[in-house]
Formats: C-alpha cells, structure tokens, sequence
C-alpha cells in the first residue's frame, strides 16, 4: 500500500510539473507565463521533498520561486501596456522550435539511458553538512572563483545601471 | 526521551487511534489531519484575539477611548466584524485578471499556514521536524510576496500595483539582512534543526549570545510581515491599502486574516528563535511558557506599530541596504570570531 502510494505521488507531482511547464511556453500572457514558472518550481521543490533531498527542495522554493517576483515585475515593467493585458513576444518559427525541441528531447534521453543509476537509492540523513565539507573543503577554489565571478557581475551591473556621471 | 503534557496526549491518542485502525499509514494521516485542524483553529482565534487588541489596547495607548458599544466593554467588537465581513457586497471589478484575482487572497493564506507546521510547541511537539528546518521556514515566507503582486497585478489599478512592486522590493531589501542575522544562531546551534536550536537555549536564550541579530530580526520582522510602521506596502494614506485596494468582504478578509497569521508567526519565531522557545521555569508546563512569551512578542510589534509614524519608501530601502546588511555581516563576522576564541579556551 505504501509503494502505491508513493508511486501516486510521483505521477501527480509529474502531472503538475508537466502542466505548468506546458503553460509557460502556451500561456499568451507574460505575467501568467512568470507565474505559471512559479508553480512549476515548486512542484520540482516538492519532488526534492519526495526524494528526502530537503536542503535541495528548500533551495528550489528559496531561489528559484522567489526569484520568479522580480521576473513578473521585470515582466509588467517591460511589456505593460496601456491597453490591455501584456502580450509573450510570439513569432511564426513553429517548424524550427519543433526541430529544435526535439533533438533536444533526443539528447535527453540519450543522457537518462547511458547514466548508471546506482541501485537502491540513499540520501545520506545530513546533506547540509556534508554539502558544506564538500563546498568549503574539497571544492574550495572553484566555490570562490563563482563567488568572486557573481561579485564582479554584481558591482559591474550596479556601475552600469548608475552611469557615468555620479558617483 | 520527551516529557510535557502536550507531548503524552499526543502520544495516547496515537495509541488509541492505532489500537482502533491498526494501519500505520493511516494512523499518520489522520494525526496530521487532527494537528493542522488544530492550528488552523489557532490561526483564526489569534486573528479574532488581535483584531480586539489592534482597537481595544490601540486606543489605550493612543488615549483614545475605542470600540465600547458592542458587548461589555466593547468586547464583542471583534465578532461583530466579522460577521459585518460576511455579510458584505462581494464586488468584483471590471478590467481585472479574474483568474490572478480570485486566487491571490487564496495562495495568501498558503504559505502563512504552513509555517505552522515547523514551530516547536512544547518539547517534541512539532508537526514537522525536519533536518533543514529554520532555512525551509525562511523559503517559504518569501513565498507569500508572489500573491500580494499577483493581487497587485491582477487588479489592474494603478495603488494595487505599486503596493506590488514595492512588495517585491522590500522583500529584495529585508530578507538578506535577516536569514544573514539568523545564521549567528545557526552557527552557534550547529544546526538547521528548529528543535536543535530551541534545546541549545536551555542554558542562555540567544538573545543574550545574540543582541545584535535580535535587534536586526525584529526590524525585518516587521517589514517582512507588513507592520506598522513600515507598512509600505498598504500604506493606506499614500497607496490605500495597496495590493487589496480593489477586494471587499470576504476576499479582504483573507488579506487581514494573513497578516494576522504572520503577526502571530514572528512573534512565535521571535520566541523559538530568541527567547528560549517553550524553556522557562518548572512551575508552568512548556507549552504554556510558549504562548505566554509569545503574546508578549506580539503585544510588543503591535505596540511599536501604535507608536511610531510610517516610514518613507526610499528611506527604508536604502537603511535595508546600506544599514542593516553591513551590521548582519559584521555580526556573522563577530560570531565567528566568537565561536573560534569559545573553542580555543
């Protein structure tokens, strides 16, 4: 009854993972497009959750659903018009889009075929710390590089957001 | 292992549920069902306790005399209200985005329900006591700004959707001081677990271990849950009420009902996280301790609401930035300094 369960959850939580990520490209909304990506999001969370990966789970809800705020209001400031809901840019590119979606679904699975899944799966009870040793022992140089690269990235949109002539 | 008075009850309506069914899974199901019914009903009491002290001690404080009419003392004057939301006009406007609409104040109530279920009442009552607690909690609450935009979006009116935005900024500008204030006291529990940190206060409350991340908290807390006086996001004399200008009766009362739920969740946090949680003398029951300290926290962010003009939008932004962020650091910085010299000795 347990396994039954648990295998209803997964499909539902694929179900929802799908239908969202669907009605990011269709919605003709780019609002309603922003959210439905939230929605989205979260059901990829709660699949983290469903694996026992919490700190990964948490981690989707914190950065990536938090992150969608500033993309609806990047969305309403861009795109708002004075009549009207604000349009999602469309183009008629239909045959290349499929092309494109296709051979990238290929690829996909190509990489879920020749990935060796280790049988019986383990999540260790503590990521957090051990997520830690790994960022701030073994991989210490590479997590700095990243954070000195985001810094720059960081100052350098601050200096170009504020122009030439203050500061 | 645990002791208290909640923890036992629940311990034998477990026994008593399993000896009825017999099916574990089952028996978990309807445990959670009993003790989200539970704080729902705490949810919505809490509201109807502060609306009553949002007038009543309001007005005391303001020497103002206040709502007196209704039942003795005026304090019935809650329950009146309600059943004045009730009985509204639901108006729905033209021009809006129906569907953002109508679930905004919905999706509100979401998140601010769910916090519940990592707060630790009494020793080992928690309905969810998982490994990375304090950082999901913080996860979800920043969750409860994409409703108020959505709300502010969907309205289509010009108050509603600058409420929104500036939602979003504010969020941007409060939430890195306070999770970089509340990694002192991860640091010194050593962990993420909200147990773990209540059981490291059994000696010192982190208030003492932690001044200036409590100072920084509850600025952040205030701002995060829409208090006065840095309630900019409503700011009912500049943007009237901001992202719920455009919703009535029952709708509105959703919007209310999630401020007062987050009113309650940071004063239970200010408690779990700074006083101690359910530690206190031996003479009251844990749970108790909790709740006392808790509405205390909530007498005390109301009382500052009372007390002190709205700030300006722009002058609160820069003082999240350029104030607030360097302190939390600084104290991340000090904390760790401490840490290491604790160890060497």
């Amino acid at each position: 009854m347990n396994e039954m369960i648990s295998t209803l959850v997964f499909y539902v939580l694929a179900m929802v993972i799908l239908g969202t990520a669907m009605g990011v490209v269709m919605s003709r909304n780019l609002v309603h497009s922003a959210l439905l990506m939230t929605a989205c999001f979260i059901g990829v969370g709660m699949l983290f959750f469903y694996l026992d990966a919490d700190f990964l789970g948490a981690m989707e809800f914190m950065l990536y659903s938090g992150g969608v705020a500033i993309l609806v209001v990047m969305g309403v400031m861009l795109t708002k018009r004075h009549d009207g809901p604000p349009g999602n840019p469309f183009n008629n590119n239909t045959i290349l889009a499929l092309g494109g979606a296709g051979l990238f679904i290929l690829v996909m699975i190509g990489v879920v075929i020749s990935t060796p899944v280790p049988a019986g799966g383990y999540v260790s009870p503590d990521t957090v710390n051990e997520l830690a040793d790994m960022m701030l022992n073994t991989y210490i140089l590479p997590f700095e590089i990243a954070a000195t690269l985001l810094l720059a990235a960081l100052v350098g949109a601050i200096i170009l957001a504020k122009g030439d002539g203050e500061a | 292992m645990h002791s208290g008075i909640l923890y036992s009850l629940g311990q034998s309506l477990r026994e008593i549920l399993t000896s009825l069914i017999g099916v574990p899974i089952l028996v978990d199901l309807l445990m959670t069902i009993i003790c989200a019914t539970i704080l729902l009903l705490i949810m919505a009491t809490s509201a109807l306790v502060f609306t009553l002290g949002e007038r009543k001690i309001c007005a005391f404080i303001q020497v103002r005399i206040g709502p007196n009419r209704v039942g003795p003392g005026g304090l019935l004057q809650s329950v009146a209200d309600m059943l004045k939301l009730m009985d509204k006009e639901d108006i729905v406007p033209r021009g809006i985005d129906k569907w953002l609409w109508v679930l905004s104040p919905i999706l509100l109530l979401v998140p601010s329900a769910l916090i519940y279920a990592f707060f630790p009442f009494d020793d080992g009552v928690i309905l969810a006591d998982v490994n990375v607690g304090l950082f999901l909690l913080i996860a979800i609450t920043s969750q409860t700004v994409l409703p108020f935009l959505m709300g502010g979006y969907a309205s289509n009116s010009k108050y509603s959707l600058i409420g929104g935005m500036r939602t979003v900024a504010q969020m941007l500008g409060y939430e890195v001081p306070m999770v970089f204030a509340l990694m002192g006291i991860v640091m010194i529990t050593g962990s993420l677990k909200m147990s773990a940190i209540v059981e490291a206060q059994s000696d010192v409350w982190f208030i003492v271990l932690q001044p200036l991340a409590f100072l920084i908290y509850i600025i952040t807390a205030l701002v995060e849950s829409n208090r006065p006086p840095f309630n900019i996001v409503e700011g009912e004399s500049e943007i009237i009420a901001g992202p719920f200008t455009e919703y009535t009766g029952m709708r509105w009362a959703l919007f209310f009902l999630a401020e007062f739920s987050n009113l309650m969740c940071i004063g239970i946090l200010t408690t779990t996280l700074f006083l101690g949680g359910w530690h206190g003398p031996d003479f009251l029951p844990g749970f108790c301790w909790f709740w006392i300290k808790t509405f205390l926290c909530v007498l005390f962010y109301q009382w500052v609401g009372w007390t002190f003009p709205r700030a300006r939008v722009d002058s609160m932004l820069s003082f999240g930035w350029k104030v607030l962020l360097p302190i939390a650091l600084i104290n991340v910085l000090l904390t760790g300094v401490g840490i290491y010299v604790y160890n060497v000795m």
